[in-house]
């Protein structure tokens, strides 16, 4: 594998530093929002940025989508994307589209509770049913 | 030959369960037969590699593919999961509306997958799978609590495992590869703390791993004892692997051990609800798990094969307050296993909980072996509040066929255990447990008065917020003291 040297190399890197600025925004998001959909939305922000990470560790070795044509010279394999980050988050990001989808679902089903979706009144509801057995 | 023809036959094996699942969800007719025979070719791939002593790794799709390693370590936790299933199963059998079988055996099929591979990426989809597969399973009466239960679980696990994907992204970035031996060699950083905390997560460990009782305690008794048994295991084997490959992350795995064996001890013994005290002694044992590879796996099959009886037998209690406990009557079938459960885990002789903690007695320096022992007492001193001599209600309820197989196999675990470690064994060892019993039987008597202020003393830590907090706080702890290790040089 070779990889990018220079220039592109401090362009990875600070798009590097970006995207885990991006991950700790949608940790930190989770973290204060006490509304359970902003929470869930956080987390989303976060598995996009991991898809981004996986993207740009990708395109370290080249640009081009590795996908072999008819005629490929030596200089044209040379700058193809490392394809195994790509089919790795491929399956990423559809355990997390999974994932939001049945969260949503016990949300959607949890307003019937609190339609304000706030974090503390499930936990109050939680420490009085453990009070009375 | 051969050896691509039990190459074959393991995949198939692996893949099994999500086939039978597949079908049973098609065509409920089939019932529950296709599940047991999963569950018994499980038990015996375990026991073959246990036996065996071997093991053999198989690279599926190339270099960059799914790589499967069979070895004594994964036996242990297949066998804990082959007995399980089967027992709940069993159990459930006595219901008159009993749950259909195709959510576990898609739990059976990620689980074993998670003990077999040596991978990032496999072991992220397996842990994925066994985490919404357990989030189904928690939520299969759709009340408001248990949805409540459900979304928590789901929400930390699935941050955790975003946290450790970006730990498999950093450590390809600089390794180029994906497998578990490419972390060897590497000097420790951002990379493998987020992976550890990802697992820290998952295996119900201190801090992070604190969503662990509150769940299991609200689950359905059956799940609970699935949860508590095995599904925990997915996140503790692969640390156990990882300890194996790469001896730098030792320290780092044995500090969050402890310290989940010692707050768990001290939790379990101010829960005022059995389930919840179970609970709270998963974390402190997991604690135990951890601590070394080598003893790790039998220490997990002795602590599950307990722990499993003890919920399902909690789960037919009318009463599950701590409470008056000796003032209750219980029956016979209940009691029992409540016994023998909690005797093999606090480490008697002649049950499969002793020889799982000689051996992890044996493979420790002598500091840790100190306080593992201090954490014996106080798991003595926690299941003491359940040894009352029993008053029998008079019912004569049979033992369900699950429990009873479980209650068994821990009974022939200690014997195996006593006859592979006869010529280890002294006087000493049994003064040893003696002295463990009594000192656990003098913590629980001076306790018994100051319950209630232990319990008030205790941090709760166990809110959505806290717990996503607790991620932070492990994370960044571990890479303080990482940073604080490299000063010097």
């Amino acid at each position: 594998m070779q990889v990018a040297t220079g220039a592109v190399m401090a362009a990875i890197r600070l798009l590097e530093l970006l995207i885990l600025l991006t991950i700790l925004s949608g940790f930190l998001g989770m973290l204060l929002r006490r509304n359970l959909l902003l929470k869930v939305l956080s987390m989303d922000v976060m598995s996009s940025a991991v898809v981004a990470l996986f993207v740009l560790v990708a395109a370290r070795t080249g640009l081009r989508s590795p996908i072999l044509s008819a005629q490929e010279t030596t200089l044209s394999l040379a700058a193809v994307a490392d394809p195994i980050p790509q089919a790795v988050i491929l399956t990423a990001i559809v355990i997390g589209l999974s994932v939001q989808a049945l969260l949503l679902v016990v949300i959607s089903r949890l307003a019937s509770v609190d339609p304000l979706l706030d974090v503390g009144s499930f936990e109050a509801s939680q420490a009085t049913s453990q009070q009375q057995p | 030959m051969s050896g691509t023809l039990s190459q074959g036959l393991l995949v198939g094996w692996l893949e099994a369960p999500f086939l039978v699942a597949f079908l049973t969800a098609l065509l409920p007719a089939i019932g529950e037969w296709p599940l047991v025979l999963c569950c018994l070719a499980t038990g015996w791939v375990g026991l073959y590699t246990l036996i065996g002593g071997s093991g053999f790794t198989l690279m599926l799709l190339g270099n960059h593919g799914v790589v499967l390693q069979l070895d004594p370590l994964a036996g242990w936790f297949l066998l804990l999961n082959a007995a399980v299933m089967l027992a709940v199963r069993l159990d459930l059998r006595q219901q008159p509306e009993r749950p259909p079988p195709m959510l576990p055996a898609v739990l059976l099929g990620g689980l074993n997958t998670c003990f077999l591979v040596s991978d990032l990426i496999s072991l992220y989809v397996a842990l994925e799978l066994v985490g919404i597969t357990a989030f189904l399973l928690i939520l299969r009466d759709g009340s408001p609590q248990r949805l409540w239960i459900a979304l928590r679980y789901l929400l930390i696990s699935n941050t955790a495992m975003t946290l450790y994907l970006v730990g498999a992204g950093l450590n390809y970035a600089v390794t180029g590869s994906f497998r578990f031996s490419s972390l060897q060699g590497l000097p420790l950083g951002a990379a493998q703390v987020l992976l550890l905390t990802g697992l820290f997560t998952k295996g119900g460990l201190f801090l992070p791993g604190l969503w662990l009782p509150r769940s299991h305690a609200e689950a359905p008794s059956d799940v609970s004892a699935l949860l508590s048994a095995v599904v925990v295991t997915a996140g503790v084997a692969p640390l156990l692997r990882l300890a194996a490959i790469e001896p730098s992350f030792e320290p780092l795995i044995r500090g969050i051990g402890i310290s989940s064996a010692v707050f768990g001890v001290l939790q379990a013994l101010s829960a005022s609800d059995i389930k919840r005290m179970l609970a709270w002694s998963t974390v402190s044992q997991m604690g135990l798990v951890v601590l070394s590879p080598v003893a790790g796996g039998a220490l997990a099959l002795a602590h599950g094969l307990a722990k499993a009886p003890l919920f399902l037998a909690a789960g037919r209690i009318n009463d599950r307050q701590l409470q008056g406990w000796s003032e209750r009557s219980r029956a016979w079938s209940e009691e029992i296993p409540l016994w023998i459960g909690s005797l093999s885990i606090a480490g008697m002789p002649a049950l499969a909980g002793f020889g799982a903690k000689k051996m992890l007695g044996a493979n420790l320096p002598p500091l840790l072996s100190i306080a593992v022992a201090m954490v014996s007492v106080g798991s003595v001193a926690v299941y003491a509040r359940i040894w009352t001599p029993a008053r029998s209600n008079g019912k004569s309820n049979a033992m369900p066929l699950g429990t009873a197989l479980l209650l068994m196999l821990l009974l022939a675990g200690g014997l195996l255990g006593a006859a592979l470690l006869q010529h280890d064994l002294r006087p000493s060892d049994l003064l040893q447990v003696a002295l463990l019993f009594t000192a656990g039987m003098l913590v629980h008597r001076l306790l018994s008065a100051d319950r209630f202020k232990l319990a008030q003393h205790m941090p709760q830590l166990e809110n959505l917020q806290d717990l996503l907090g607790n991620i932070a706080v492990v994370g960044a702890g571990l890479l303080l003291v990482l940073q604080w290790h490299e000063l010097p040089q």
